[in-house]
């Protein structure tokens, strides 16, 4: 007897998102997003994205772990979640606006549909070349994200936050 | 990115950045506030890497200059403390480990956040002024300072010890009749700025001599 989906969503286990977030500093090399803020989303059939868990930032070397999200069943029928993964540029140190003031820089995937249970590496993931300014913030070899880790390590100093535009 | 972060960090802890002209060069003279505001502007990205290259532009291209290197009279600057660069590098060669000519300080960055995280400055010498007000080493801080052609010294006070002695007077007395550019000549003992040291400058140690700088 098949299962409902409420059936299969009691029954679901966890899926954890790993990748690596990575921008263009010049046409030839790329530079790992250090500490902006990544927000995992289920694609559901409406044609809409949905954040899913809570954000969280990558790290200094632009990796990025989930954490256990429960990997509930869509309404289309197939088992585990549709993964988009959402970058953008703010976090707790740092924000990027453009010029309105109001808009975020960002960027988020295609689908990973149907996800299985246990660790959905999605690896390297690159922002927009065209936008790589904004993320010129979040490297930790130039970045402002490298002066606000020297005074947090070295001074216990929380500079606080900074909107870039 | 990080000079501006610089200012963004002054501005955190100050509440204010001290006012700034708004054409500025490193190398030049500007005002004793802009001098203040983008010499630690210009620090900070040094201390963060721990490498006394600067990048910057003067409008048209960009270069590295090595903030450990300029000295007084250095060709293409202005000396003292209402330029900026050189007020970066007084920083830097209080916070830096290596030593020269003058500069024999390794004092590290703690010192120096502690002062611009406690207190507010106008100007790099108000930041001096609480350096010398504070327990921290003071001679040593002098001449790191002096070294980026900057002189906070009491007047006659040669090696910046706090006193106008005899040590002053050998001073003066081993680089006497030397020009600049001579092997003798010690830039610590051309008190009057003509480069040379004579007896214009032997007069300057001998009139304050037995002064006491609380320095």
């Amino acid at each position: 007897m098949p299962l409902s989906n409420s059936t299969l969503g009691a029954l679901a286990g966890y899926v954890t998102v790993t990748g690596r977030w990575w921008y263009y500093y010049n046409t030839t090399i790329g530079l790992p997003v250090s500490w902006a803020t990544v927000q995992i989303y289920d694609l559901e059939p409406d044609g809409h994205i949905y954040p899913v868990g809570n954000p969280f930032l990558t790290d200094v070397n632009g990796y990025f772990n989930s954490g256990s999200i429960p990997n509930n069943n869509d309404p289309d029928g197939g088992y585990g979640l549709d993964i988009v993964v959402g970058v953008y540029a703010t976090s707790s140190i740092a924000s990027v606006v453009n010029s309105t003031g109001y808009y975020y820089y960002n960027l988020t995937t295609t689908v990973w549909a149907n996800s299985p249970d246990g660790t959905l590496n999605v690896g390297d993931l690159v922002t927009r070349y065209d936008e790589r300014g904004a993320w010129w913030i979040y490297s930790y070899d130039f970045g402002l994200t490298r002066g606000w880790d020297y005074l947090s390590s070295t001074v216990g100093y929380n500079t606080p936050h900074v909107t870039a535009v | 990115m990080l000079h501006e972060y610089g200012h963004h960090v002054m501005y955190s802890v100050y509440g204010f950045i001290p006012p700034s002209m708004q054409n500025h060069t490193f190398n030049l003279r500007s005002n004793s506030t802009t001098a203040w505001a983008e010499g630690w502007a210009n620090f900070y990205p040094l201390a963060v890497f721990n490498d006394p290259i600067f990048t910057w532009s003067n409008g048209t291209h960009w270069a590295d200059i090595n903030l450990d290197t300029p000295h007084w009279c250095s060709s293409g600057w202005d000396d003292g403390d209402l330029v900026e660069g050189r007020v970066a590098g007084a920083l830097w060669d209080i916070f830096d480990s290596t030593n020269d000519d003058y500069d024999s300080l390794s004092d590290g960055f703690t010192r120096i956040w502690s002062l611009i995280s406690s207190q507010t400055d106008n100007t790099f010498r108000e930041f001096w002024q609480a350096w010398n007000a504070s327990s921290y080493p003071k001679q040593s801080a002098l001449m790191a300072i002096f070294q980026n052609s900057i002189d906070y010294r009491g007047l006659g006070d040669v090696n910046a010890d706090g006193d106008v002695n005899i040590l002053d007077s050998t001073i003066v007395a081993n680089a006497f009749g030397s020009r600049k550019g001579s092997s003798n000549f010690d830039q610590r003992a051309d008190l009057n700025y003509d480069d040379r040291v004579n007896i214009l400058d032997a007069i300057i140690v001998g009139n304050n001599f037995g002064k006491h700088y609380d320095c």
